[in-house]
């Protein structure tokens, strides 16, 4: 107990690889990035990953689908060898040493959502129809069923025990599941009221995941018993984060009225207070929290482009803002600074006690995904399958990259690898390693003023063009020998108005 | 100040500098006759498209003073809206010497990018940035429209500009501006009706109010640039004369419409963000502006030519007569 308490005032990167297995009173397994963004506390701070320049690895498909087809946010996680990524109908497991595909299991259809991994087993949430572009307004029938393995997982009873391989049927809710990841067993899965988004967190020894009806149910992950339910009155769509004591969830209004951030207590799911910006903020982010001497920080983004940093008693503690609005994904978090992307692929980092900007880079990529900060780079997911890596501390563009031909959802970091997993004609997961070949950049943001640039494109643009056209039109002009539109009507008295205005001006 | 030309009083009641107001039979007048003016009959008196797009164009090109305002009125705005917090892309300044509403769509999105309230501003403190830099840039934007109709005017009436279209613009002004007004107006009437029909009828609700736009109100800066009239007057004149038949004035406004969206949104040189754009960047917003000018021209032109054909809206029934 003592150790637990000890553990608990760390610093988010403990909190992140120490409490999670710990406090799930599961044996510790090599997951170097068990759930989004690497930790309960979302902060995609990654102490131990690969430095640019990179070079893919290897890639692999799974089934995230492709622009059409893939819906939610397929973010990887990885543990126990594996990247795994939870597809349309299957979650994928791929062997990070080679990329060969590890396992599948089949998935009934819904929006994907980050899995979670404790003490070997994956959850994830699955069922809840087709969201993507290309579906129908028809439920879509659940996946060929593969046969029932129908062997007993040996664990204590669920609270629906489906200890079978095939996925629950199809319907307009999800459920989240359990499975062994050795084996792909199902091992209980637990019916939710709404569909959900959330994805699986794993905080305090349970797996919390929210509904579009505003439940948030946390259960036991090793038997799935549901611990506590709590309505937090709307829907709750992005990831949820947590410290020690507490879930955040973001609540957005169906209708009118204005967002919040709740924060509900993890033993019981009571709430501890709930955060309600002023002005017409109609969403907010994803949360990500990072907790000094025993005080969180909560850093997300709203609806009205902007930054904020809100105490661990529910205030406000700044809010900063961004060029454009975000996609709504959350911050990383590092010892030193916030740093969020905007739509643009605007990459921003913060201060994190007082809020200042310290530096900004238009990477000119589109940005869905979440950014994952690690010693030496912060690596930025784009819409059109690029990562880009940006130097911390200058905050130049340091490296970027290819990894596919459409957007990267998300990444995940090992000490050896990058893991992204991306959509586009071969939808799938793909990683980078460090390049010893390979040449680091050092471009700083087209942001930065640069005003010899400036005049010199201006110079070199205008002078020649605008002379071309005058010339152009001055021997078009010569040939006219009268006025294209001269009056006609009374050709020896023309009226002419700007004498005439200077009459009627004096 | 004289061009040599001789001078004459104009012409008791015509509101037309250069020449009288067509004289047309006055029908009984109706509740929207004002406005919606019934087709004339008989053939057009609309020069063909082919004709008034190389008049047109000789006559913007012929305007040296007005080919090299628009390098440098870009450069003074990039400049000022990269100071007042603008980072991007350029190419949203391609439509500065177009005409509303399409000059007003782009201002919404850089007052949108520009001229923020704090955050967490609330009341007439989260509303009053935006508004004020919305409202800058489309005074902005009346300005040039009207300097630019002004010298489209005085070049095809008189062969050459002088300084006076720029006192005469002074009186156009009032015209342009209420045109920013009135394309804002129906960007939000476009807006309000594309929130019923989804993303499809969002596309179409925007498009569609900005070809209505220059549709109706495209003649206006020239109307105001050529004859004495008041603004309301002004605008149902330009109503009244885009109507008139056979003009395929609305195939030029939706032709126009598309290619200027095209011109904001497709990826161009300079739709990155950034503050310093490149050579490529410049020469694409300044291509973009000078068919803007163009059309402007275009339409100065077009309007001229059929100026006397225009139908006057019929009286206002006398009242006191009737009774």
């Amino acid at each position: 107990m003592r150790t637990r308490r000890l553990l608990l005032v760390l610093p988010t990167l403990a909190l992140a690889v120490s409490i999670t297995p710990i406090a799930a009173g599961a044996a510790p397994t090599d997951a170097p990035w068990p759930q989004y963004q690497g930790s309960e506390a979302r902060t995609g701070d990654a102490t131990s990953a690969p430095a640019p320049p990179y070079r893919i690895a290897w890639s692999a498909a799974t089934d995230i689908g492709d622009a059409s087809h893939a819906a939610g946010i397929p973010a990887p996680i990885v543990a126990d060898g594996d990247a795994i990524v939870v597809g349309r109908q299957s979650v994928d497991a791929i062997d990070i040493a080679d990329g060969s595909p590890a396992w599948s299991a089949p998935r009934s259809l819904g929006p994907s959502s980050p899995a979670a991994v404790v003490g070997g087993d994956v959850l994830f949430v699955e069922g809840g129809g087709d969201e993507s572009v290309s579906a129908s307004n028809a439920p879509t029938p659940s996946p060929s069923a593969t046969p029932s393995s129908s062997a007993s997982s040996g664990r204590a009873a669920s609270v629906t025990p489906t200890v079978v391989a095939s996925p629950s049927a199809a319907t307009t809710t999800s459920t989240l599941v359990a499975i062994d990841a050795s084996t792909q067993r199902r091992l209980w899965s637990v019916a939710l009221s709404d569909v959900s988004h959330t994805g699986v967190l794993i905080a305090g020894g349970l797996a919390i995941v929210g509904a579009d009806n505003g439940t948030v149910t946390a259960v036991d992950p090793a038997t799935g018993k549901q611990t506590w339910t709590v309505d937090v009155g709307d829907h709750v769509l992005a990831p949820m984060a947590a410290d020690a004591t507490q879930v955040y969830a973001c609540v957005r209004p169906e209708t009118n009225g204005t967002a919040q951030l709740v924060a509900l207590a993890l033993s019981d799911g009571s709430e501890a207070w709930r955060y309600q910006p002023t002005g017409s903020v109609v969403d907010l982010g994803a949360p990500a929290v990072s907790t000094d001497g025993g005080t969180s920080t909560v850093y997300l983004v709203s609806s009205d482009a902007a930054l904020r940093a809100i105490g661990g008693n529910g205030t406000q503690r700044w809010a900063q803002p961004l060029y454009t609005a975000t996609s709504g994904s959350p911050p990383a978090v590092s010892a030193d600074a916030v740093y969020v992307a905007d739509q643009s692929g605007t990459v921003y980092a913060f201060d994190r006690s007082t809020g200042a900007e310290q530096w900004r880079f238009a990477t000119n990529h589109g940005a869905v995904g979440a950014p994952v900060v690690t010693t030496t780079a912060v690596l930025q997911p784009t819409s059109d399958g690029a990562v880009a890596a940006i130097a911390p501390d200058s905050g130049h563009q340091i490296w970027e990259g290819s990894v596919a031909d459409s957007a990267v959802f998300g990444l995940a970091a090992t000490p050896d690898l990058v893991v992204a997993a991306h959509t586009g004609s071969t939808p799938g997961v793909a990683a980078l390693q460090a390049d010893p070949s390979g040449t680091l950049t050092d471009v700083a943001s087209p942001t930065s003023a640069d005003p010899a640039g400036l005049a010199l494109g201006w110079l070199v643009a205008a002078v020649p063009l605008t002379a071309a056209l005058v010339v152009l039109g001055r021997s078009w002009d010569r040939r006219l020998s009268e006025p294209l539109l001269a009056p006609t009507e009374d050709d020896d008295m023309p009226v002419d108005p700007w004498e005439a205005d200077l009459e009627d001006d004096t | 100040m004289s061009n040599g030309k001789k001078k004459r009083k104009r012409p008791s009641g015509s509101t037309s500098t250069y020449r009288a107001p067509a004289q047309a039979d006055q029908p009984r007048r109706g509740l929207l006759d004002g406005l919606l003016a019934p087709r004339t009959p008989g053939a057009s008196p609309m020069p063909k498209l082919r004709t008034t797009i190389a008049k047109g164009t000789m006559t913007a090109l012929g305007i040296p003073g007005l080919l090299v305002a628009i390098p440098v009125v870009l450069l003074v705005v990039w400049l000022l809206l990269t100071l007042a917090g603008f980072q991007g892309p350029i190419t949203l300044l391609g439509v500065t010497f177009a005409i509303p509403p399409i000059t007003t769509f782009a201002d919404q999105q850089v007052a949108g990018r520009t001229f923020r309230a704090a955050v967490d501003a609330t009341g007439l403190s989260a509303t009053l940035p935006g508004f004020g830099g919305l409202a800058c840039l489309l005074l902005l934007h009346a300005v040039v429209s009207a300097v630019t109709a002004t010298l489209c005017v005085e070049k095809l009436r008189t062969g050459s500009t002088s300084s006076w279209a720029l006192r005469r613009a002074l009186r156009v002004l009032r015209t342009t501006a209420a045109l920013g007004l009135l394309g804002l107006g129906l960007l939000v009437i476009g807006a309000l009706i594309a929130a019923f029909f989804g993303a499809i009828g969002g596309i179409l609700g925007l498009v569609g109010s900005m070809v209505a736009g220059v549709y109706l109100f495209g003649f206006a800066p020239a109307i105001a640039a050529d004859e004495d009239r008041r603004v309301s007057d002004v605008l149902i004149r330009s109503v009244r004369a885009s109507r008139m038949p056979g003009s395929a004035n609305l195939w030029f406004a939706i032709g126009y419409v598309l290619i200027a969206l095209i011109t904001i949104l497709a990826p161009l040189p300079g739709s990155e963000i950034g503050i310093t754009p490149t050579a490529t960047a410049w020469v694409a917003c300044i291509l973009v502006n000078v068919f803007g000018v163009l059309v402007q021209a275009i339409l100065v032109y077009r309007y001229l030519v059929v100026a006397p054909e225009v139908p006057e809206p019929p009286p206002p029934r006398e009242r006191t007569a009737a009774r």
